[in-house]
This record gives structure tokens, C-alpha cells and sequence, in this order.
């Protein structure tokens, strides 16, 4: 997904679901932030370097794809961009690195959304934002595991989109060029994609490379064969789909501020939403490279007022200015300390589910505290929480 | 392209000169000694390719042309093994057909790249066409006016234009 949904419809979901303007624009901009938090942006910061959300392109190019620096990029992913569906998931007659890839793969109403939405609610608007970004993503980025791994995310000549013409619908076969710097041309079904690597564990086979920005663009609706489901042809209708996470994201929103009692997946605030439903599913099909300027009037129409855009600079002059002890208070703080320890719960289920694509998650409880020094920021954080 | 995959290319490209250095100091001899590398390499990449496609591969849709990359590599490379035990002048007329086959797969690739208007085309290009003009110049000298001495030089210049472009590939941000 976009910065359309994840900042402007995230607002819209957090205002229905009961939060004010302010916490609206925390909440949105904290999902926003989950694609720009990269190691780039916290050395900058001098923040904790565990706490990386996100890769940009040029640190993906530049990143060891050694057994360490997969584990890295797969903490980083598979947490904030591709939750997996099933860590247990069987394959029949299947090599267990096979196995722990096909584990990864991402789809949503997994038990991992739950434990995510549960774990901001113990927590503050970053926590909510963060969780946000990962539940839509489960949606737009299903099918796709966030492991470099070309017999998962690989996708072939089989590629078809299904466009309106003349008010029937048509296939149309979807044309891929290796273009980075080059805009999609929806006219025509052009789009850029990553290009083929036969190296299992090549950057370019990372999550949806191999699709281009199609599981990121609402309106969409196309069929391929997925790499790892046996010549079973996939459909997916983005403008459906995308709906459904509006509505869950209201669903968990209205859990995490206390209006409903319990969140359980597969669950969707349809009522909530039925006034605003109409213009969302017309917004959501409309066919666009970007739908900023959509939803940021709806959002407005909805607050009736202003909506900020997104300032990656806003919050970080405060963030450097406080003193060491008072950083985890500031707002860039608090959302260091919410990534961490979503990336500590993700990469931890994963570890007991006997995968080692994350690395190691050592149980604070039973052996005490070993591993990445930037988590001993979130142990006293939960020390100090404890003793409150 | 990663740091680990640049100091793959670097050394591959080391390698080559290596080998081209040797050539030239050995001469004639030398190609059996670039066969059974070659021998090697190929055993090795097709033995790599199995195990990934039983252990992985097969998985995946598509996933059979891994397979028969990996049995047509290690197919060749016991063939190449075979062919360094014949007289010396099957090894290099192999050797020069491998190089002149190189050419036609970067060519190939160039055409993929270019068609997917992927910028790498153009260098893709050029090295397939050095290739195939390096084998057909070897073939002219070497066979046809029987100076094996010149053959041997002119295909060591061949793999030291190679692993240049591949320095640069390296080099390029």
C-alpha cells in the first residue's frame, strides 16, 4: 500500500472509529512513518537502529544477502510489510529451508494480526499507527513472503489485469519492464518490476518485487500463478480487498480506543463505515497511480477541517533536541520503542515456531537479557511500566 | 549489486586474467589446464542446481527449468573433462565454440534486457559480440593459418577483455 491509504485512510478509519483530530493525525502519520523509519533515517537521528521499519531501495542494492544479513532484511519485512499468515503452515515433502520460507508467506486474519493489534493496546497512538500499517499490508501484500526467496515471490509470463473497456471486462496481459526510475503506464499496462534472478536468495526476489507495484495500487483486479502454489491460478481484486482492510482497520481501532470489548480477526466495522462506504468504494476503484488527493478530501469531509500532509521532518527536531533519559518520551521516541517491540513479538513467534529466517529470539524470562544491545531500551521501558 | 556479489564478480574476473596470464606463459598446454578449470566450474553449477531444484525448486511453477539447467551443466562439464583427455586441437576448438556459445547467450540476454528496457543491454551487447568476434579471430588465425601461438593469444586477450568489463560492471555505482 501507499502513502494514500496509509496516511489519509488511516485517518478516515481512526476518525470513525472514534479518535479525535489529534489522535487521528498521530495515528496516520505513525503508519506512514513504518515506510520511511529505514537505518538511513535513524543514523540521521542517532536513534536505535533495531528499530528500523522499513529498507529504501538503495539500502536494499547495498545489503548483505549472507545468512545475517537475510535474517535482517527478513526481521524487518516479514514484520512490518508481509506478516505471515501461518507459521505452522505443512507442505508436503517439503526440505525444511522450503518450509520455513513458505511459512513466511503473508496473508491476512492471520493469529499474528491479532497479536498485533493486542500488543498496541497495551501502548500509545504510534503503537496504533504501527499495527494499522501492518494489518492493511496483510491485505494488499498477500501471497508474497517478506524473505528474498525466488520460489516464493517468483511470478511468470502469466500475468493478467482485468480492465474495464467500454463497460465489459477484459483481460489484458500485464507488460513488465525492469525500469526502476520509469512511472507505470496504466493506459497501456506497462509497469516496472524487479528483475528475474535465479539466485534463491537475490534482493530482487524480496516480498512483491516480482509484481511491480500492482498488490500496492487499490483499483487493481488481476489473476498470475503465485510460485508457490502449483500452477493454481491467483485472483485478486485490490478494490474488494482494500475494503475489507478499511473496515477491519475501523474494527481493531474501535478495540484499541475501548469500544469494543475484544478483537478478533476476520472481523469488519461494515455498520461504522456504511455512510462513508459508497465514496470509499468509488475512491478505491478509481483508476490512478496515486489516490492521495481522494482520500485527503474525504478525510477532510469527514473532520471538517484541514488535514496536515505528511512531514517526515516534523517530529525529529524534538527528538533531537531532548536529553538522552527524555528521548524515549518524545514522539519519534515513543515509535522506536512501539517497532521494536512489534518486530521483537513478530521475529520471537517466528524463532519458537522453530524458523530461524529471523534469527534468534532468546526468552528475556528464562535467560535474561542477550542479544541486541538497542532492545534494552524497550526492557526498561517495560521495566518502568511495571513498576507504574 | 551487494558488496559480497562485487567481490564475486572482482575475483571472478581476477581469476580470468589469472588464466589468461597462464595461457599465454604456457601456451598450448594451457588449454588443458582452462578445460579442466572450465570442467570444474560447470560439475560445480550443475551439481549446485540439482540440489536447489530437489531441495527447493521443484516447488515452484516453472521451477523444471532449473533442473534442466542444472543436468545440461553438469552434463557439459563431464563432457568438457572428457574432451581435455582428446588431442589439443578438439580441446581448443571446444574451448573457442564454449566461448563463441557465450557470446550468443549474452547476446540473447542483451535482446531480453533491451525488450524488459532494462539499461544493461547495451554492455550485455558488447560482450556478446567481443565474445563471438574473439572465437571467430582464434578460428581464422589459429586453425586456418595453422599459428597456434596467435590462437593462444588472441583467445587469452579475449578472457582479459572479459574480466576487464567485468572489473567496470564492479566499478559502476
Amino acid at each position: 500500500m501507499q502513502k494514500d491509504f496509509h496516511y489519509y485512510a488511516t485517518y478516515c478509519a481512526a476518525r470513525i472509529a472514534g479518535y479525535s483530530h489529534e489522535e487521528g493525525q498521530e495515528i496516520c502519520y505513525s503508519a506512514q512513518l513504518v515506510d520511511w523509519c529505514s537505518a538511513t533515517f535513524l543514523s540521521k537521528l542517532k536513534g536505535p537502529r533495531a528499530a528500523a521499519t522499513t529498507q529504501l531501495q538503495l539500502e536494499l542494492m547495498e545489503a548483505r544477502t549472507d545468512l545475517v544479513g537475510l535474517q535482517d532484511i527478513t526481521r524487518i519485512w516479514a514484520s512490518f510489510h508481509f506478516l505471515p499468515y501461518d507459521l505452522h503452515a505443512q507442505v508436503k515433502r517439503a526440505s525444511r529451508l522450503y518450509r520455513s520460507k513458505y511459512r513466511l508467506i503473508c496473508r491476512p486474519n492471520g493469529a499474528l494480526v491479532r497479536d498485533t493489534v493486542e500488543l498496541a493496546a497495551k501502548r500509545g497512538t504510534q503503537a496504533v499507527g504501527i499495527a494499522m500499517h501492518v494489518l492493511a499490508d496483510t491485505w494488499a501484500h498477500r501471497n508474497f513472503a517478506g524473505t528474498p526467496s525466488l520460489v516464493i515471490n517468483n511470478t511468470d509470463a502469466y500475468f493478467y489485469e482485468l480492465i474495464d473497456e467500454g463497460g465489459q471486462d477484459l483481460w489484458r496481459t500485464v507488460r513488465f519492464r525492469h525500469s526502476p526510475g520509469a512511472p507505470d503506464d496504466l493506459e497501456r499496462g506497462i509497469y516496472s518490476n524487479s528483475v528475474y534472478q535465479w539466485s534463491e536468495n537475490s534482493i530482487m526476489n524480496l516480498g512483491h518485487g516480482r509484481a511491480g507495484h500492482l498488490p500496492d495500487y487499490s483499483f487493481i483486479r488481476y489473476k498470475y500463478l503465485p510460485a508457490w502454489a502449483g500452477y493454481e491460478e491467483n485472483f485478486k481484486d485490490n478494490p474488494t480487498e482494500y475494503f475489507k482492510a478499511f473496515c477491519q482497520m475501523v474494527r481493531a481501532m474501535e478495540y484499541l480506543r475501548g469500544g469494543a470489548p475484544d478483537f478478533t480477526v476476520d472481523s469488519y466495522a461494515y455498520e461504522a463505515v456504511a455512510p462513508w462506504a459508497e465514496e470509499i468504494r468509488r475512491i478505491l476503484a478509481r483508476r490512478q497511480p496515486d489516490a492521495c488527493d481522494d482520500w485527503r478530501a474525504l478525510a477532510e469531509r469527514i473532520a471538517g477541517r484541514e488535514i496536515e500532509d505528511f512531514d517526515l521532518e516534523k517530529y525529529q527536531a524534538a527528538y533531537l533536541a531532548a536529553d538522552r533519559t527524555e528521548k524515549d518520551k518524545t514522539f519519534l521516541g515513543a515509535f522506536f520503542l512501539a517497532a521494536m517491540a512489534h518486530k521483537s513479538m513478530v521475529t520471537n513467534a517466528i524463532f519458537r515456531s522453530g524458523n530461524l529466517l529471523a534469527g534468534f529470539s532468546v526468552d528475556f524470562s528464562a535467560k535474561g537479557f542477550r542479544g541486541i544491545r538497542d532492545y534494552r531500551r524497550l526492557l526498561e521501558q517495560e521495566k518502568g511500566d511495571e513498576t507504574r | 549489486m551487494t558488496l559480497t556479489q562485487r567481490i564475486g564478480k572482482l575475483f571472478r574476473a581476477l581469476g580470468s586474467c589469472l588464466i589468461a596470464w597462464i595461457l599465454i606463459r604456457m601456451g598450448e598446454d594451457g588449454f588443458l589446464l582452462v578445460s579442466a578449470l572450465l570442467s570444474l566450474a560447470l560439475i560445480v553449477f550443475g551439481a549446485r542446481n540439482l540440489i536447489y531444484y530437489f531441495s527447493m525448486a521443484r516447488h515452484m511453477v516453472n521451477g523444471r527449468s532449473i533442473l534442466y539447467i542444472g543436468v545440461i551443466a553438469l552434463d557439459f562439464g563431464i563432457f568438457t573433462l572428457s574432451v581435455s583427455d582428446s588431442h589439443g586441437v578438439f580441446t581448443v576448438l571446444y574451448l573457442l565454440g564454449v566461448h563463441a556459445f557465450s557470446g550468443v547467450i549474452d547476446i540473447l540476454r542483451a535482446r531480453e534486457a533491451r525488450q524488459f528496457e532494462a539499461p544493461s543491454w547495451k554492455i550485455s551487447l558488447a560482450e556478446g559480440i567481443a565474445n563471438i568476434g574473439v572465437a571467430l579471430v582464434a578460428v581464422v588465425f589459429g586453425i586456418f593459418l595453422g599459428n597456434m601461438r596467435n590462437l593462444t593469444v588472441i583467445y587469452a586477450a579475449g578472457l582479459i577483455y572479459s574480466a576487464l568489463l567485468n572489473m567496470a560492471i564492479v566499478y559502476i555505482p
